[in-house]
């Protein structure tokens, strides 16, 4: 291999490297977690960190079958939080828009009290629902 | 020296161990939400909000009485500036008896939703309503614009802000009342608005939603902050403990107990001291049976589908955050027999209290809070944030001596009485 081969080569490598990952992967700190049948897996990523008290915020879901496992696409999905010790939930209801590849953003949350909420992740396949879901602390 | 210095040590981790024993480490995270209260947001929904015109012309409107069917009555006749914007009555009254208490305009800008129901999402779109309720002003948009047609400040003083009106004199397309009058499509004002072409009809519209953003835009310089609360805040930030003693012992005592046990800022959260959202606090019925009113149940489909919603054709951002708001809301039985959660700052005046009027002092509010007595029940819905506080009559004066200090610096007088001038709109 030539000297500029060996550079243009070396050059492209670390492009590559520097480049972020394309935007359907699940960031390294998104959480997971199986769903309680273990019927599929689910990535979370709210759009701020830690999600704020009483302002809207997004997030985004990555879903596949299991760890590491195949994308879910076209999912019936519905998501809410609730906030189990008062025994309610948001007073308004969340975009999902599905962007490709297992992911779905989330769009619209708006956690109005300060606590522990759920966020509950259903995911319906034929007849069956089942979910996933994540303790969210709203402070 | 070696003695000296492993006294002084000793000394200083103690005073270190006793000062962290006494200190609230929850204390300075909830001032810092609690204040101070930032300055109004923006209304892209209402594109006249901070023109002067505008205020001008809403500050004469506001205390007009010719915006009610007999001249009688004028926005100020219930939120009388007298009476931190509200009437001093349990229920609103004025051509009728209302069935909820009058809330104030003070500091109203800063809601997320108006009316005890929420059932308008701006501030102009809540002006479109008592005009044309008949227990209230009893007017309806059509006479109104009729009005404004032949009383040459009010067209005038319209007109030079907004534009022409419409052709009022052309009795034909416009009858003298008319209003879409809700579930009821065989009332006569309704079937003369159905009689009127689209275009007429969405004329008058244009107008009455003008009318509205004008009052909007001067109710919008109804703000009250700086309190005695904020001015504490602001010294504790600069690192003054006492609070440069902006708060006495008792309302110290009283803030504590509001942003620890007593939890108050589960519901009365942020600058506003409101989540700005909607509960069921199990507040007793006046008349001790069970509730009937459905509040936010019935105030979420009236706003989804309000002619002046934030994502209607007159509103001045149909795509922005609030139209987003009013399409994601939820309609669901969930928010029967809820209301909105008052803004506990400027609270002096606003006697009595609850969306109903029920308790007739701070006292009051707080012996419910406390013991939870005549609790009206959950009916449709499960939230169940509220537990007894059982305060001891000194918190409850504590609590009260807090709240006192919630008062903002007095509003610009200009704005507590009617524009002084010749007495002609604009003059």
């Amino acid at each position: 291999m030539s000297r500029s081969a060996r550079w243009l080569a070396t050059t492209l490598t670390l492009l590559l490297c520097a480049c972020p990952k394309s935007d359907s992967s699940p960031p390294s700190d998104a959480r997971a977690t199986l769903s309680q049948a273990g019927g599929f897996y689910v990535r979370w990523k709210p759009s701020i960190e830690p999600p704020p008290l009483n302002k809207a915020f997004d997030g985004t879901l990555w879903l596949s079958t299991r760890v590491e496992g195949e994308p879910i696409e076209l999912a019936q999905l519905d998501v809410d939080c609730r906030m189990p010790a008062h025994r309610h939930g948001m007073l308004q209801e969340v975009d999902i828009i599905e962007e490709g590849a297992g992911r779905y953003s989330v769009r619209g949350f708006l956690c109005h009290m300060a606590g522990n909420w759920v966020l509950q992740v259903d995911l319906t396949q034929g007849a069956i629902t089942e979910r996933a879901q994540f303790d969210i602390l709203i402070e | 020296m070696k003695t000296f210095s492993r006294v002084a040590l000793l000394v200083l981790v103690v005073v270190g161990i006793w000062k962290f024993a006494h200190s609230n480490h929850s204390l300075p995270i909830e001032l810092a939400r609690l204040s101070p209260l930032p300055p109004a947001p923006p209304d892209p929904t209402n594109r006249w909000v901070d023109d002067e015109r505008a205020v001008r012309l809403g500050h004469w409107l506001f205390f007009d009485t010719r915006l009610s069917i007999d001249r009688s009555v004028s926005c100020a006749t219930c939120h009388d500036p007298q009476r931190a914007f509200t009437d001093g009555k349990p229920l609103a009254e004025t051509l009728g008896r209302g069935t909820r208490k009058t809330p104030t305009v003070l500091n109203t800008v800063y809601s997320r939703w108006f009316f005890w129901d929420g059932r308008a999402d701006t501030l102009w779109a809540q002006a479109t309503e008592p005009i044309e309720n008949s227990i209230e002003m009893g007017m309806d948009r059509v006479a109104l614009a009729h009005r404004f047609h032949v009383e040459d400040d009010l067209r005038g003083a319209y007109q030079d802000l907004f534009g022409a009106l419409p052709e009022m004199s052309q009795t034909s397309r416009f009858p003298p009342h008319a209003r879409p009058v809700l579930n009821e499509p065989e009332h006569p004002h309704s079937q003369a608005w159905a009689a009127m072409s689209a275009e007429d009809r969405e004329a008058i519209n244009r107008f009455y939603s003008n009318v509205a953003k004008s009052l909007a835009a001067y109710e919008s310089q109804l703000t009250r902050a700086s309190a005695p609360f904020d001015r504490y805040v602001a010294a504790r930030a600069a690192g003054d403990e006492q609070g440069a003693g902006h708060l006495s012992d008792a309302a110290v005592r009283g803030l504590n107990l509001f942003v620890g046990r007593g939890r108050c800022t589960s519901c009365h959260s942020g600058p506003t001291f409101s989540d700005l959202e909607f509960h069921n606090n199990q507040v007793p019925t006046r008349d001790g049976l069970p509730p009937t009113d459905p509040g936010r149940f019935q105030g979420a489909r009236q706003v989804r589908e309000s002619a002046f919603n934030s994502s209607g054709k007159f509103s001045d951002e149909r795509q922005g955050v609030a139209a987003a708001r009013v399409r994601r809301l939820r309609t669901d039985s969930a928010g029967w027999g809820e209301f909105k959660t008052p803004s506990l700052r400027n609270l002096r005046g606003r006697e009595p209290y609850f969306h109903a009027g029920q308790m007739s002092d701070l006292r009051a509010v707080l012996k419910f809070y406390s013991t939870l007595e005549g609790a009206s029940g959950q009916s449709h819905h499960q939230e169940s944030v509220l537990k007894p506080l059982n305060l001891s009559q000194g918190e409850t004066e504590d609590l009260i001596r807090f709240l006192e200090t919630l008062e903002g610096l007095p509003l610009d007088p200009r704005w507590t009485q009617p524009p002084s001038g010749s007495g002609q709109v604009g003059k």
